[in-house]
């Protein structure tokens, strides 16, 4: 009894507290939604080499046609990063290689698995971020990859084909990853 | 195709939430908030929806549902489906080293099999038909590992769910593959001797996806000191389950295979056994294959759910018989049953939401039998066959801007006891956009179970049968007031009134002074109950209630504690890096025949890691952090007035995923 009353004043506590500490922030967030503000955040992180994104030029959010997250990739068109403004390009099935160079950033899911090995060759001598919304995509070579995890979004860092691809990933980004190989 | 998963995931608990009495909602997307504003490492604490997810607001939902989610699971690091459901407001447990009881608002009867909770996975009932038990110890058969969330309706579901929704329903909701891909395997070590293995594999493609998962689990026990026989058991306390799990999916239609196996040594010399013999133990076996077919209507906002299953539960049990030889009685039951069910949620015109359902059981096999090996005396042989079948329907209706009605009715018939109806009716008031007041009446009932009507054992130490026993009912009434506070914390505040009447109860049989079962029992029990819940933006969690009942009963207020108190906290530490800190505190208890076990208050912690590699994770627990010593009430059929509760264990887990 001692115990449990206790708690009263604990709860009177946390009853004051709580409810005020982040009042601003939803409680969640639909999934496509909330991995295209982090992919994002992908972009405000990331430094690309100057010879691929000069200053004022746009940066360029590729993903295949039929992409699962495309309708909330389109509510990220025109927002500024770091000085640029973000265009979102839907690839079609069979990309030139010259449409594919000009991506700063590629989005992949499950659809384009059959694609990736081809691509990732196509992909070796660019200065392009790939992110996997698919866990096949992602252990096979893609940068960063996306994974759920406790119902919330996390992602992994493959260290290797950022490096080769002459990209800098921010601190910030390396210590929310939940793994950096 | 992501979201699709997660879209079929939620129309899982579609079924509690139209339990839980039935609003559920599609909802539009939360909000037009920027995300891309939000720091990443914000972002990175917001939880998952679908986006067209059938979403309710807590705050409007017409029963005060608790959700023990994925996350919880890890944090506490929970080994039991029981040690789950005891952090949840108003439940409690009781362990005999047999088998965990679980209690709700005051109420729980030794030796009884918690018939009164309906417990699911997925939607499916798996209450076996002879003692319609809800098992949550080990012998459930599903490995916590595998479970995305548990959910726990308070109060009657009967108006929905039928039989056994007396005190609450339980539905365990399992992961999609989306939550488990690739390889995983989990390897557990632990005091008093405990190993424990399990491995799954998930893949999917599109609308398409598997689920395979194997669990082995076995402990040694510990040596038990009773002084009620003057004496230590050794070794007698040992458990050994294993689990198998199989879930396959394209588009709407599922396939569902499951096996879980417990088997437990009995070092209590419970049933008259000798003391400190080896030799009795307990077998639970249960089995279910299932398919599905699940869809969504878009014409009318609705969804429509059909589900044929097939079930089988063993139970053997091993009693050693207090004589010199100390030959072997065998008690055992075999069940094997089909169902099939069907429900269809639709929003014809705004300010209506229908749910429309019926389903069909047919037990046709429920085998009950005890017996001496050797020599070989049959005492009890009995085969049985039922039917239960069960129409309901429910609407939920907008009156205005700022009141709901929801409103069910089922009419269910059991072979055992013929036909029963039972209703449900919610109000649920908006009083200001954060406060939402409840109102929440109805009933539900409990047919015999088939030990109870047909168990009878001849002579001394014997028991007698009673086919004519009638249902059990329950009434309650309960009011509740719900506070938004911010978007991320919630308080909750209820008061109830539940009545139980005919409630079956074993007795002494006026003519041959046998044990027999018969519906003289009755019981008022009142409480109120607070609490408060909040989510954290770094990952962290808390949820902290009181509630304070009293039972007054005609034949039984045993095991019945005046004040219940929890707090579940976790929190990252830093890094990848977690603690979550578990309290409980029970207050004291009446024994069988007089006396009190006394109140306790246990902590229990835990450490684990979330990402600490890309592929490994660890996780230490600690129970019963202060070695308090406590003990649970006994059921009759022991000669201890009380059970004594483990002390402080440690285990340790590790975690790969590939």
């Amino acid at each position: 009894m001692r115990t449990s009353l206790a708690l009263l004043p604990l709860l009177a506590c946390l009853f004051m507290s709580g409810g005020q500490a982040r009042a601003q922030l939803p409680a969640g967030a639909a999934e496509t939604e909330l991995k295209a503000a982090i992919l994002f955040n992908f972009a405000l992180f990331t430094e690309w080499p100057a010879d691929t994104l000069p200053a004022n030029a746009p940066l360029r959010l590729c993903a295949f046609e039929g992409n699962t997250m495309h309708a909330a990739l389109a509510s990220l068109q025109d927002k500024p990063v770091n000085g640029h403004r973000l265009a979102v390009r839907m690839l079609p099935p069979q990309p030139g290689p010259a449409q594919l160079a000009s991506c700063h950033l590629l989005l992949l899911d499950g659809k384009d698995r059959e694609r990736w090995p081809e691509l990732r060759g196509d992909l070796a001598a660019s200065s392009v971020l790939t992110v996997a919304d698919d866990r096949i995509i992602g252990a096979n070579g893609a940068m960063i990859s996306f994974g759920i995890d406790n119902r919330r979004v996390g992602f992994d860092v493959d260290m290797g084909p950022v490096r080769q691809a002459r990209l800098t990933l921010s601190s910030k980004l390396l210590r929310l990853a939940r793994s950096v190989q | 195709m992501r979201t699709k998963v997660l879209h079929g995931r939620c129309h899982w608990s579609l079924a509690v939430l139209l339990l839980a009495a039935g609003s559920v909602r599609a909802q539009e997307p939360e909000s037009n908030t920027d995300l891309t504003v939000i720091p990443l490492e914000q972002l990175m604490s917001l939880e998952v929806f679908s986006a067209s997810r059938f979403n309710q607001k807590a705050t409007q939902a017409p029963s005060n549902v608790t959700v023990l989610t994925a996350a919880d699971i890890r944090a506490h690091g929970w080994r039991s489906l029981a040690e789950a459901l005891r952090s949840i407001r108003g439940l409690y447990t009781s362990n005999d080293r047999s088998y965990s009881y679980l209690g709700a608002r005051g109420f729980m009867r030794p030796g009884d099999f918690n018939t009164r909770f309906l417990l699911q996975i997925d939607g499916t009932r798996i209450n076996d038909p002879v003692f319609d038990q809800a098992q949550v110890g080990n012998e459930f058969p599903i490995d916590l590992e595998l479970v995305d969330r548990i959910e726990f309706v308070p109060g009657p579901g009967s108006s929905v769910y039928g039989a056994n929704a007396f005190f609450g329903v339980i539905n365990v909701i399992t992961k999609r593959a989306a939550d488990m891909e690739g390889l995983r395997g989990v390897a557990q070590v632990g005091q008093a001797g405990l190993r424990s293995g399990s491995a799954s594999y998930a893949w999917r493609k599109e609308d398409a996806e598997f689920v395979l998962s194997a669990t082995r689990m076995l402990s040694k026990g510990r040596d038990l000191h009773f002084p009620e026989f003057g004496g230590t058991s050794h070794g007698l306390d040992w458990e050994r389950a294993s689990r198998l799990y199989a879930r396959g999916q394209h588009g709407p239609l599922s396939v569902t295979l499951l096996s879980g196996a417990r088997r437990k040594g009995i070092a209590t010399a419970s049933f008259g056994q000798p003391f400190d013999v080896p030799g009795g133990e307990t077998l639970d076996q249960l089995r279910l294959a299932e398919l599905a077919y699940r869809s969504a209507l878009s014409p009318l906002h609705g969804e429509l759910t059909a589900r044929l299953y097939h079930g089988s539960y063993r139970y053997d049990g091993h009693y050693v018989i207090d004589e010199p030889n100390h030959g072997l009685n065998i008690d055992l039951t075999h069940a094997s049953w089909w169902g099939a069910d069907a429900s269809l949620f639709i929003q014809p015109v705004p300010g209506h939401k229908i749910v429309l359902g019926a389903d069909f059981q047919y037990n046709g096999k429920l085998v009950q039998e005890n017996f001496d090996i050797s020599p070989f005396l049959l005492y009890l042989a009995e085969r049985r066959s039922g039917k239960r079948f069960g129409l309901y329907a429910q609407d939920e209706i907008a009156v205005g801007e700022r009141l709901l009605l929801n409103a069910g009715l089922r009419y269910d018939r059991e072979s055992s006891t013929g036909s029963v109806v039972n209703p449900r009716l919610a109000l649920i008031a908006t009083l200001t956009p954060e406060t939402t007041a409840k109102a929440i009446y109805g009933s539900a009932f409990r047919a015999p179970n088939n030990y109870e009507l047909y168990y009878a054992f001849p002579g001394d130490g014997g028991q007698l049968a009673n086919p004519a026993l009638g249902r059990e009912r329950i009434r309650s009434l309960e009011l509740s007031l719900v506070r938004q506070l911010g978007s991320n914390a919630r308080f909750t505040l209820a008061g109830y009134v539940n009545k139980v009447s005919s409630l079956i109860t074993q007795v002494e049989d006026e003519d041959s002074g046998l044990p027999i079962f018969r519906n003289v029992g009755q019981a008022d029990a009142r409480g109120v109950e607070a609490e408060y819940e909040a989510r954290f933006g770094s990952g962290g969690s808390l949820r902290a209630s009181i509630g304070r009942q009293r039972v007054a009963a005609g034949v039984s207020d045993v095991n019945s504690p005046r004040t219940l108190a929890k707090l579940n906290v976790a929190s990252r530490l830093g890094g990848p890096w977690f603690a979550a800190l578990e309290g409980q505190y029970v207050s004291a208890r009446q024994q069988i025949g007089g006396g009190f076990s006394g109140s306790y208050s246990l902590l229990n912690l835990s450490f684990y890691s979330i990402g600490l590699t890309r592929h490994v994770d660890i996780a230490l627990a600690l129970r019963n952090l202060l070695d308090r010593r406590y003990a649970d009430p006994a059921p009759t059929s022991f000669a201890q007035r009380e059970l004594e509760q483990d002390g402080r264990r440690l285990d340790f887990k590790i975690r790969f995923a590939y």
